[in-house]
């Protein structure tokens, strides 16, 4: 083997063993084999008069296989005002005009007020939906195999055939799930596992103050502010549920206890530990049972770096942006400043492919003028970069000629000459 | 009283409803009980291969939000079509071939869609034990890369190099020649190596060859 080719094997085994750890803790088997289901007589289809095929074994399977495919290929679409929506779409509402998207599969999803909704991915049973702000009704018909899933901020809903409600606004990380009709299945923060909501049921939850609700029965009336935290007992068809609902302080033991906690919520300290320890995830929960308000109005800037950086590496983007925005305003002019100011490009940059948003952060520390920083030379790089992803070829230039002249070696110089060869 | 009386007359046997039955039994057996029907077969094929055929699909698309959706499909046509299955002693190679027929659909269609598929979001969206970040940052360019390549010589790569397939074994689940493995074997390496050196800390990272062992 030549020596390429062994170091290309010994860096794919390592890649492989990271992946392994990964999927070790973190599988999704468990969600799929729910979805599946093993005594739907639909699969199995006895052959009770089997006949002779006259075709070769090998080439009736390769056409199965590729009749399997080709047929499989099919998903649901959807349409808005007559026009046809795919993977990628953003839809909007406002005060004065309600939108509703249809489905080829029936479903029905309505926007109310001001609000902002993205089809990820549509597939053949169902599709994918991100809530970004505002309400939404959704009416999804069951059937054997309807998937969907809807985003709301760090949730995930697993819908398979009901009608519900859900709101969500990023500016208080709040999220008010109302079930109609069917059962829905919700992850996320505070809920360990899964949570399921049943007809009749509604689940609040803030992760700004720590605040989950569990109600059996909707009223209008009912709001985040006046109930009280959590039920005392848990209802039956809490109890029926194998997940639990996790409380969002440190000591589960009872309610009381945890009542008392949320009032008395744990040392802002425990969230820096455990974020510098690695443990992003829990680092979040307790930077939230501490309060985000507390900790964005008085950590330093590496803090509120460090909160950020917890926060994108448990997948919580717009606390992430938040911190990042808060550490660039309060420390302006400083190193936190231009360090917050590359971590929203690079979101901007890898996480929606925003790159106009990408190069007004790069830009600014760009323009700072600190050059021969590793900062200086990464966002130069990257300026280039978003500035050809966007097709502005003098630009691009402008900034690859900028880029060869401080940084001849650095990370980006074949990008810098690939642009400037003619 | 000896409990085995309970259960040894045929006649009772054949009268029970098999609904309730674990299955056990050979790859050939298991695929025999799906043909027929038999609710524990399935369900025991799922037990069987359900984390193999997790670790191609992440090998394939990097580790996903996506995969438990791509997971999902490859079973559901699994179970529709074991009747395509011609050797049932064979079914782990099928599964194993329906898996890469439908990752490669997908990676087609996000490139028709012009999808960009985030790595490093994706990875940081699930709640796992945590991985180092610098092990983060690695998968994500080494995907960013893999993104950027031909369907079919990412795949090569990927099984080659990632799951460590056997050059037969890739022209199996492939349904391509051993010849034509190995022409999209050395069309990758060049491909990737090359895509590899817009990111030096990646391929810093391939030249420190085995010594990832002592890591």
């Amino acid at each position: 083997m030549n020596l390429q080719r062994q170091k290309l094997t010994a860096f794919g085994k390592h890649i492989g063993a990271i992946e392994d750890g990964i999927l070790a803790s973190d599988s999704c088997l468990n969600d799929v084999k729910k979805q599946l289901s093993f005594m739907a007589t639909d699969y199995s289809k006895p052959r009770r008069r089997p006949y002779r095929i006259v075709l070769g074994v090998a080439a009736a399977l390769v056409t199965a296989i590729l009749l399997v495919f080709f047929l499989r290929d099919e998903s649901i679409t959807a349409e808005y005002n007559g026009q046809a929506l795919t993977g990628g779409n953003w839809i909007s509402s406002n005060d004065a005009a309600r939108a509703t998207i249809h489905f080829s599969d029936g479903a029905m999803v309505s926007l109310e007020g001001r609000s902002r909704i993205r089809i990820n991915q549509m597939h053949k049973n169902g599709a994918h939906l991100l809530l970004e702000a505002g309400k939404i009704k959704l009416n999804v018909p069951h059937r054997a195999q309807t998937a969907w899933r809807i985003d709301v901020g760090p949730y995930i809903i697993q819908v398979i055939g009901t009608r519900f409600s859900v709101a969500w606004d990023g500016d208080v990380e709040s999220m008010e799930l109302r079930m109609t009709e069917g059962v829905v299945s919700v992850s996320g923060p505070m809920i360990t596992g899964h949570k399921e909501v049943r007809s009749g049921e509604r689940l609040a939850i803030s992760t700004q103050t720590g605040r989950l609700e569990f109600l059996t029965n909707n009223s209008p009336t009912t709001s985040m502010s006046e109930e009280p935290a959590i039920l005392a007992e848990p209802s039956a068809v809490e109890k029926d549920n194998s997940a639990s609902i996790e409380q969002p302080t440190e000591n589960n033991s009872d309610e009381r206890s945890s009542h008392r906690q949320m009032q008395h919520p744990p040392p802002l300290k425990k969230w820096k530990s455990a974020a510098e320890a690695g443990r992003y995830a829990e680092s979040v929960r307790l930077a939230t049972a501490a309060g985000i308000s507390r900790i964005l109005a008085s950590a330093d800037g590496a803090d509120l770096l460090l909160l950020g950086d917890a926060a994108r590496h448990s997948g919580n983007i717009s606390l992430a942006q938040k911190a990042y925005r808060t550490t660039y305003q309060r420390f302006s002019g400083s190193g936190f400043s231009s360090n917050a100011a590359f971590a929203l490009g690079v979101i901007a940059f890898d996480r929606t492919a925003d790159y106009g948003t990408a190069i007004k952060w790069f830009s600014e520390i760009v323009k700072s003028k600190r050059n021969k920083s590793h900062l200086h030379r990464e966002a130069c790089g990257r300026l280039m970069e978003s500035y050809n992803r966007l097709g502005n070829n003098s630009l691009a230039r402008k900034t690859a000629q900028q880029y060869i002249s401080l940084y001849p070696n650095g990370p980006h110089h074949l990008l810098a000459e690939q642009i400037l060869t003619p | 009283m000896n409990k085995m009386n309970d259960f040894t007359s045929q006649k009772d046997l054949s009268n029970a409803k098999p609904v309730s039955l674990r299955f056990s039994g050979t790859d050939e057996q298991m695929a025999a009980g799906i043909k027929h029907g038999h609710p524990g077969a399935m369900e025991a094929l799922f037990n069987r291969y359900a984390a193999h055929v997790e670790r191609i699909v992440n090998r394939l698309l990097g580790v996903d939000t996506e995969s438990a959706d791509v997971v999902q499909d490859i079973f559901v046509a699994a179970f529709s079509n074991i009747h395509g299955l011609k050797d049932d002693s064979a079914i782990k190679g099928w599964l194993t071939s329906l898996a890469v027929f439908t990752v490669r659909q997908r990676i087609r269609k996000r490139v028709r869609r012009r999808v960009h598929w985030i790595y490093d979001v994706d990875v940081n969206e699930t709640e796992y034990q945590p991985v180092k970040p610098s092990d983060r940052e690695l998968l994500r360019l080494t995907y960013q890369v893999l993104d950027a390549m031909p369907t079919d010589e990412r795949i090569t790569f990927s099984l080659r190099f990632i799951e460590g397939m056997e050059i037969t074994e890739v022209a199996d689940v492939c349904s391509v020649s051993p010849s034509t493995v190995k022409r999209r074997q050395r069309r990758a390496e060049k491909k990737f190596l090359a895509l590899s050196r817009r990111f030096p800390a990646l391929i810093e990272q391939i030249e420190r060859g085995d010594r990832w062992r002592n890591q």
